[in-house]
């Protein structure tokens, strides 16, 4: 078998159906692009308090800026 | 509105995932003797009835808790959570807020406030809010 990331050989992966393998494609895409705010250790079970860093606001100001950007292109 | 929102994300699935994650960043993917037993119950168990948006998100959590693989336990689950927040039509600005909510309860550090707010959501969502 071949990851679905990288493409090497060895890695696992069970019988799905095409519409797991894309969905699995899209969640791992997901999970990689916020991983470094995780954690690696099982810290939640450990503790019993979570560890996620803040992605902050940078994120939802860039979604808002271009929210209004569009409005004021539609109305002009 | 109830959907059988995990039909597809069985524990193959969730495996495949953890693997994936932790292939990526070169770190070991392997079940956990205390952990992975009691997740995989739970998750088979559930993951296939029809649930509250919120319901989904809380089993996630439960699991991450549960800890079933060495690594990244929380960002498998969370990555699944997030995903099923793609299904919905929404504004861009409200859709990265349920996104986040959404992981934030995963991780177990979202606060009452985050909580209750995607439970409201949640339970308000009806048909029209769907991705076709």
């Amino acid at each position: 078998m071949k990851s679905l990331v990288t493409g090497a050989p060895g890695w696992y992966l069970g019988p799905m159906t095409e519409a797991q393998r894309k969905l699995l494609q899209t969640v791992i895409r997901d999970g990689l692009k916020i991983q470094p705010r995780f954690s690696a250790a099982p810290v939640y079970a450990r503790t019993g308090r979570g560890h996620l860093k803040s992605e902050g606001v940078g994120t939802l100001q860039k979604i808002k800026q271009n929210l209004s950007k569009r409005r004021e292109k539609d109305l002009a | 509105m109830k959907r059988t929102w995990l039909e597809l994300f069985d524990w193959e699935f969730v495996t495949a995932t953890n693997a994936a994650l932790c292939q990526g960043k070169g770190a070991l993917h392997k079940p956990t003797r205390e952990g992975y037993q009691p997740a995989k119950q739970l998750w088979e168990s559930q993951h296939q009835r029809a649930m509250w948006l919120d319901e989904c998100v809380e089993l996630c959590r439960r699991c991450h808790r549960l800890a079933p693989f060495c690594n990244f336990n929380g960002n498998t689950f969370a990555a699944i959570a997030r995903q099923l927040t793609q299904n919905l039509k929404l504004r861009p600005d409200v859709a990265h807020l349920v996104r986040s909510w959404a992981g934030h309860i995963v991780a177990g550090t979202a606060t009452e406030i985050e909580t209750s707010q995607f439970l409201e959501f949640s339970r308000g969502l009806t048909d029209e809010k769907l991705k076709s």
